[in-house]
């Protein structure tokens, strides 16, 4: 062979060894470094599974159950310290216990068996049997076992030990409780049923059965539905929804439930809602009973009640019954309606208090309690007090209640409300004093007439009799000044019987015409001022300034009305003086209200008797009368006066210091200017009137010469006519100026005559001279024809201004 | 490639054909190593197909009979190596079943850079095996001559057919039916 051919494989070789010791070095290397981090990596790791160990150790001792490591052998290799404890025994004592001297020897074949399963599987669970503690004590435990395996192979098991001597005790009591409850539920003369939630039947037991003549099968696949009365079905079902909604935890309830036969039982259902430890519901328990005959007997009673109570309500009588105490234990509708008040109120108070306030009536109430407390019957009246605070009379009839041993338990008390009775009684009581008084009122009233009356009658019949056989001209002026004063006496009598019917009659009108406020009380002084220099009485009138004095309102009613108060003052002062105040109470543009107070310092009015001042035909006293005279009709025609014009009067007085009467009245304000006949214009007036021719139409001599005297004192040419007729005739042939027309006249009257007169086309005034003042016969008078109407007896400064206001042709 | 392959091909080479036609592939082949090889290297791929086409070229013989006959010879160096991964297993299709699982996973530990060829292995009954083999490298017939000896080995006797799956056989099925 070629020598070359080995150097070179010599020399490859050689490459290839230095090449490997190369790759080597650097393997070495490598290995080196993967050897540190294999050290490194190792060192963490065994931290890490010490750590790791250390947990599981943690747990292992920490467990809440016991845990021990067996042998195959049965010897104890390792515990933690919960199954130490469990056994009771320390450290020391623990090296003793071997799994045989633990197990009880009841348990043995059954622990046996499990450890055959444990081979077999590997692991068992569930076991539960008995140990021995310390002192022999026995423990109950529930075990799981795991197999532990070295290679393969099961060389012991890991036990895991739970102490359920606890649960087992629970078990126990809950196993009892379960058989207590089983006697009960088969037993039970109330039938049972057991629902879940959702209405489904669990359980039934032998008693409800019986109830309903189901069996048991035959119930369970029953729904509630098929077995209630259709009419209480929503009923139910809303009360059951309740307590399941848990609105109501226990429910009480009566139903009807048709039994097998399909006839209805009454049943009394009380449901309660069983819930677990964590107050979640889980069943509805109820309890059932057949309460038919209880019912049946029940209703039998309700219905001969409602019987009863039917016919005592339609008596009209309201009952109610109390017990011993006085307490309402039962209250019947009408008793309700009589006392307004609701049975519910009644019920369980005792009716006095609530009903009776007086104490009279209390008492009364008391004694016929005592009274029905011995047994006994008693009739009596009250005045009770209703809801609505009115107050009604009742008729009480009471009797006692009786238990069956002949106890007095109470009372039943029959009520009749005699309220319309007492009513009418004391009604009519009270029309008989009034009509009593009214009576002696009016007899007053004409005693005091006839007397007044026939005072100035007297004087006047007596005066002209001595007149006529009078010679003396001084002896014939004192008695026409005694006949005078008398007649105007009379007057005053007669316009105040006039105004006071006028007045009862509603016939009273009023005028709306200027007037002067301060004219009027100028008048009124004068008029009055001679009886009171007479009686030496001062009288003063005190005007306010300010007060705008040209009114417009019925100057004639005002003055009257002061002229009452004033005349009444003046009457019932013997000295001193009597004021008439006006101010001003409020002011407006266009109208005033007005106060008056008339007072005086005389005898005064006591105060039982002020109250009565205004009334018709009273006066303070009947001594007053005698004494004062009067008709006693000023004050209530003046008070009536005021209150038509829209005002309010009152008085106040005090015995023996004087009198104050004050009134207001509104009026409107005249701002024109009121014609105030001056003295001149009066003159005038007399020179026109004079020649004046007026016919003067009047059968009545002594009206007739009345009128002729005053007609002549104005220096009239006067010509007399005896009727209506005689009139015609007359203006037939002769002018006049004026004529004054009787209406009442034989022949032809007022009326007839001047409608004749009128048709011949005659046109000359006439004014009627009525004998009334009443206003329809005024309008009588118009519609014949006349132009005006003065009233007799004739007031002469009014026919004046009446005349002379038609002879200046109207103005 | 590993060294291993080449240094057993060149032992395998000499002691069959002697040191002249060792010496003779290598420098007509001119391979870029010059043919200094040490087991524990890796050398580039196509060095093992220059050296076994110029030995085919050489002795005449075609270049797949050469590589199954390399493969056998390689078994041989793998048993006298590695005795534990035979001692392992106690029959054939255990250790075929055990080249991908096992075996490979563990020459990686060594050789991290180890370019190892893949099998799919199915037993398809008692006595028949399915392998697939998968490498870039195209070389199933030096794991034939390996899968045959493996049966020599574990004293079973059977036949080893191959089919391409892939035309250039980069993946090849191995059918392994024992007899008796």
């Amino acid at each position: 062979m070629d020598k070359e051919v080995y150097i070179r494989a010599l020399a490859r070789e050689r490459e290839a060894r230095k090449e490997a010791e190369r790759i080597l070095e650097e393997k070495a290397l490598q290995l080196f470094e993967s050897n540190k981090k294999l050290n490194d990596l190792l060192k963490t790791q065994t931290n890490d599974l010490n750590k790791t160990k250390e947990k599981y150790q943690n747990i292992f001792e920490t467990a809440f159950d016991g845990i021990v490591f067996i042998s195959k052998e049965g010897d104890i290799i390792d515990y933690n310290r919960t199954f130490k404890e469990m056994l009771g025994y320390n450290e020391e004592e623990m090296k003793n216990v071997s799994i045989s001297t633990l197990v009880h020897p009841d348990d043995i074949e059954k622990s046996q068996h499990y450890i055959t399963q444990l081979n077999k599987n590997g692991y068992y669970k569930d076991y539960r049997g008995r140990i021995f503690g310390k002192d022999k004590k026995i423990i109950h435990i529930e075990v799981n076992s795991i197999a532990l395996r070295e290679d393969g192979e099961i060389v012991g098991s890991i036990d895991v030990v739970r102490d359920i001597s606890g649960r087992i005790e629970t078990e126990n009591l809950l196993f009892a409780a379960g058989q207590r409850f089983n006697a009960l539920f088969e037993n039970s003369p109330l039938g049972i049923v057991i629902n879940s939630m959702n209405g489904e039947y669990l359980d039934v037991n032998t008693s409800m059965l019986n109830i309903l003549g189901y069996s048991k099968e035959e119930l369970l696949s029953t729904k509630l539905y098929d077995i209630v009365h259709l009419d209480e079905w929503e009923d139910l079902k809303n009360k059951i929804f309740e307590i399941r909604e848990g609105n109501k935890a226990h429910q009480s309830l009566e139903n009807r439930f048709k039994n097998k036969q399909g006839e209805l039982v009454w049943v009394k259902i009380t449901a309660t809602i069983i819930e677990d430890m964590h107050g979640g519901q889980t069943q509805i328990v109820s309890l059932v009973e057949d309460i038919t005959a209880w019912k049946v007997s029940n209703m039998l009673l309700e219905e001969n009640e409602e019987k009863w109570r039917h016919v005592i309500n339609n008596m009209e009588l309201g009952l109610m019954e109390v017990d011993i105490d006085g307490k309402a234990t039962r209250v019947y509708d009408r008793f309700c309606e009589l006392t307004g008040y609701s049975r519910e109120e009644l019920l369980g108070e005792i009716p006095l208090d609530v009903l009776v306030q007086d104490k009279k009536y209390r008492d009364i109430f008391k004694k016929n309690l005592a009274i029905r407390q011995q047994g006994k019957n008693s009739t009596y009246e009250l005045e009770i007090t209703k809801k609505n605070g009115e107050s009604a009379w009742l008729l009480i009839s009471g009797a006692p209640l009786k238990d069956e041993k002949q106890n007095t338990i109470g009372s039943i008390g029959i009520h009749m409300d005699i309220s319309p009775r007492k009513k009418m009684l004391h009604d009519l009581e009270l029309a008989k004093k009034m009509a009593e008084e009214s009576s002696k009122a009016k007899e007053n009233f004409l005693a005091n007439m006839s007397h007044e009356i026939r005072t100035p009658m007297n004087a006047v019949i007596g005066m002209t009799r001595l007149l006529k056989e009078s010679k003396s001209e001084f002896e014939k002026t004192k008695y026409l000044d005694a006949i005078e004063s008398s007649s105007q006496n009379l007057l005053v009598i007669i316009n105040d019987i006039l105004d006071i019917s006028k007045i009862e009659a509603n016939k009273l009108e009023l005028e709306a015409i200027p007037f002067s406020l301060s004219k009027v009380l100028n008048d009124l002084e004068q008029l009055l001022s001679y009886k009171t220099e007479e009686k030496g009485i001062l009288l003063t009138f005190n005007i306010d300034k300010e007060i705008h004095t040209n009114l417009i309102g019925d100057s004639i009613r005002l003055s009257q009305i002061l002229t009452n108060l004033l005349s009444n003052a003046i009457k019932f002062t013997k000295e001193g003086q009597v004021k008439c105040e006006v101010t001003i109470l409020e002011d407006y543009k266009d109208k005033v209200k007005l106060k008056f107070v008339i007072s005086d310092n005389g005898i005064g009015i006591s105060h039982e008797k002020l109250e009565k001042i205004f009334e018709s035909f009273t006066q303070e006293d009947q001594t007053t009368s005698r004494e004062f005279g009067g008709t006693g009709l000023g004050l209530t025609i003046t008070k009536n006066l005021v209150e038509l014009q829209g005002g309010k009067i009152s008085v106040s007085s005090k015995k023996g210091e004087g009198t104050s009467f004050d009134f207001d009245l509104t009026y409107l304000k005249n701002f024109e200017e009121v014609k105030d006949v001056k003295e001149e214009v009066k003159i005038q007036n007399l020179l026109k009137m004079r020649e004046k021719k007026v016919l003067l139409v009047e059968d009545h001599e002594i009206n007739k010469l009345l009128a002729v005297t005053i007609l002549s004192n104005w220096k009239m040419n006067v010509t007399h006519a005896y009727n209506g007729q005689e009139a015609i005739d007359l203006l037939k042939t002769e002018e006049f100026d004026v004529v004054l027309m009787d209406v009442q006249m034989p022949v032809l009257d007022g009326l007839s005559a001047t409608k004749i007169i009128r048709e011949m086309n005659i046109s000359t005034p006439i004014i009627a001279l009525t004998a009334n003042a009443i206003k329809g016969d005024q309008e009588k008078c118009l519609n014949a024809g006349m132009n005006d109407y003065v009233s007799k007896p004739i007031e002469p400064s009014t026919l004046f201004n009446k005349i002379i206001f038609y002879i200046n042709d109207g103005q | 490639m590993k060294g291993i392959v080449f240094t057993e091909f060149l032992d395998m080479v000499e002691e069959k054909f002697g040191l002249e036609v060792v010496d003779n592939i290598i420098t007509k082949s001119q391979v870029k190593s010059n043919g200094v090889y040490t087991s524990i290297g890796t050398y580039p791929h196509n060095e093992i197909i220059q050296l076994v086409t110029q030995l085919s070229i050489e002795i005449d013989v075609e270049v797949p009979v050469l590589v199954k006959t390399y493969g056998k010879y390689l078994f041989g160096t793998f048993n006298k190596s590695y005795p534990s991964f035979f001692e392992q297993c106690d029959n054939a299709f255990d250790f075929l079943e055990n080249v991908e699982s096992y075996i490979h996973p563990e020459v990686r530990k060594i050789y991290p850079d180890a370019e190892l060829p893949k099998f799919d292995t199915r037993k398809i009954t008692e006595t028949e095996l399915e392998m697939i083999y998968t490498s870039p490298r195209k070389m199933f017939a030096l794991a034939e001559g390996l899968i045959e000896k493996t049966l020599v080995y574990y004293q079973e006797t059977g036949t080893v057919s191959h089919e391409l799956i892939e035309e250039d056989g980069s993946v090849v099925k191995f059918s392994i039916i024992l007899h008796g």
